[in-house]
């Protein structure tokens, strides 16, 4: 029985013995080489323990040499030229990712669905100074901004200030009071109470049922103008997408002129933006961006629809992709 | 012979209860093998080839009126039996009653469905046909019920699902007109113009 015991020991062991990776001298002292290049104090001739997660199977640490590569280049910052070529060994296992190989993409986005006026190729909507993606899922506002409520009244988010406030939707609140007067300071949950023209629409339709019968082209240019939809205001009667001069009114055709079209909604502004779905057939207004990125509208969907506040993801479901169009005049 | 004589008689009577049965007149709605342009104001490609206007694909099925200025989207149009889809849309079972009053058609679960499933086109909607025994009655629109554009020819508004959108504003299936095609004033059609699909849904009890 005692031997039993000793020959499963013997098994166990070599088994574990022979499961460990069996590294060439070139391997071993590659991998040494790609730990010691995270060993601060290398300079000092001291060979520190340095934390690595794959055992120098991979370079971990960034190159701060004066010579970087850049692609298959050698390139020398200081001399400002190519000092070297790399070539490529495909044939081995452990050959290193080089140059610009780790920061392309594997696999398009699984999310690209839910940003369709985007590559699925892109980071951040390709603008890193307003946007973050911190677990690679989709970008968020990097500094916070207010979330619009279907009242088209603005929620505080993390990070919101009254400095956000005034670039973002043009609205001066540092006393601590709203523009009611009621008592508001910024903090995580509070909604500010806003009164403009397009919260005005929104109300009116919720307290009356009464549903103005312009159209959404016709809601949206009055609401750019600062105005209430009504009869008056409803002089435009084509999206910005559609109007064809020859075609078109005089008044949408000047009107288009005053409009040029915005690469992305990071370019997009708090009511002045107008934002075209499909191949022209809705038109809504920009109306702020929260903290998940998610962009809201002011919309009235249809003649025979309420004006609201809506989600764009909701009004490109509906109507097709977006394109942004921002007023000729600066930011 | 007299067992001749029976199966005549046999026959003769059958003929003839055969004879008194009246055959039902079949309403049913057909979608359209391709876009027919409106009858009203002057094709936009024609118009757009005579002023040498480019780039008016954004309202390429749209005509013109000339006279206001104005592009119709949806406009009077007219069909003939070789526009048809070769399968109806709508069968005349799934048509069960015409209300004149309210110039609206009560169409069963499965034709109701079959509706609301239709791709929605916001601008130039999708054309449709009213047949009596295939021959083309009433030319209309299904018209998205979030659509901002106006159809001053026969429409019928209704809402689109699928997956990701459950926007319901309406359940009736009603038949309308804009006044005109500037500002959006809907008013029912008056159905007494078609008085092919009254007979016929007055003759198989289906008018309320």
């Amino acid at each position: 029985m005692r031997k039993l015991y000793y020959l499963l020991i013997f098994i166990f062991s070599f088994s574990v013995l022979s499961a460990q990776e069996k590294l060439t001298k070139e391997e071993q002292a590659r991998r040494e080489k790609n730990i010691q290049a995270g060993n601060p104090f290398a300079k000092y001739g001291y060979k520190a323990k340095v934390a690595t997660l794959s055992k120098g199977k991979y370079l971990e640490f960034h190159d701060l040499d004066s010579i970087v590569t850049i692609g298959t280049m050698r390139w020398h910052v200081d001399k400002n030229q190519i000092v070297g070529r790399i070539k490529i060994d495909t044939l081995n296992p452990d050959a290193q990712p080089i140059g610009d190989a780790p920061g392309r993409w594997m696999s398009p986005d699984p999310l690209s669905e839910e940003f369709p006026s985007y590559s699925p190729y892109n980071f951040c909507y390709n603008n890193p100074v307003k946007f973050k993606d911190p677990d690679g899922r989709a970008a968020i506002t990097a500094d916070g901004d207010f979330e619009p409520t279907k009242e088209g009244n603005l929620r505080v988010e993390k990070g919101d200030t009254p400095e956000k406030l005034k670039k973002e939707y043009g609205l001066v609140l540092t006393t601590g009071k709203d523009q009611n007067g009621n008592k508001f300071d910024f903090k995580e949950g509070d909604v500010l109470v806003l009164n403009n023209n397009m919260t005005r629409d929104v109300a009116q339709y919720d307290k009356s049922g009464v549903i103005e019968p312009e159209s959404c082209h016709e809601a949206a240019y009055s609401a750019v103008k600062g105005l209430e939809i009504n009869q008056n205001t409803a002089e435009v009667h084509s999206s910005l997408d559609g109007i064809v001069e020859g075609l078109s009114s005089s008044t949408a055709t000047n009107f288009a002129k005053s409009y040029t079209q915005a690469s992305s909604s990071s370019d997009a502004v708090f009511g002045k933006t107008i934002t075209v779905f499909g191949d022209g057939a809705h038109s809504a207004v920009f109306y702020g961006t929260s903290n998940d990125g998610t962009n809201y509208y002011y919309s009235k969907n249809g003649n025979g629809g309420p004006p609201t506040i809506s989600k764009e993801s909701d009004l490109v479901n509906q109507y097709g992709s977006a394109t942004y169009f921002n007023p000729n005049t600066k930011k | 012979m007299k067992t001749l004589i029976n199966f005549i008689c046999v026959l003769a009577v059958s003929f003839f209860f055969n004879s008194c049965k009246k055959n039902e007149e079949q309403v049913e709605f057909y979608l359209l093998k391709k876009r027919i342009i409106s009858t009203e104001g002057i094709p936009v490609q024609q118009y757009a080839k005579m002023k040498n206007i480019k780039n008016f694909e954004s309202a390429k099925y749209c005509s013109f009126d000339t006279v206001k200025k104005q592009l119709i989207y949806g406009g009077k149009f007219v069909v003939n039996q070789n526009d048809l889809q070769s399968e109806p849309l709508v069968t005349n079972d799934e048509v069960l009653k015409l209300d004149m009053e309210k110039s609206e058609l009560i169409l069963s679960e499965s034709a109701r469905k079959k509706i609301s499933q239709i791709n929605p086109s916001m601008k130039y909607g999708v054309q449709f046909v009213i047949t009596v025994n295939k021959k083309p009655c009433l030319t209309g629109y299904f018209r998205s019920n979030i659509s901002s554009y106006i159809y001053n020819w026969n429409y019928i508004g209704y809402d689109y699902y699928n997956n990701n959108i459950e926007a319901k504003r309406d359940d009736n299936f009603v038949i309308r007109q804009n006044a005109d095609y500037e500002k959006w004033k809907p008013v029912l059609t008056n159905l007494k113009n078609y008085p092919e699909i009254i007979v016929a849904l007055k003759n198989s009890n289906r008018l309320k």
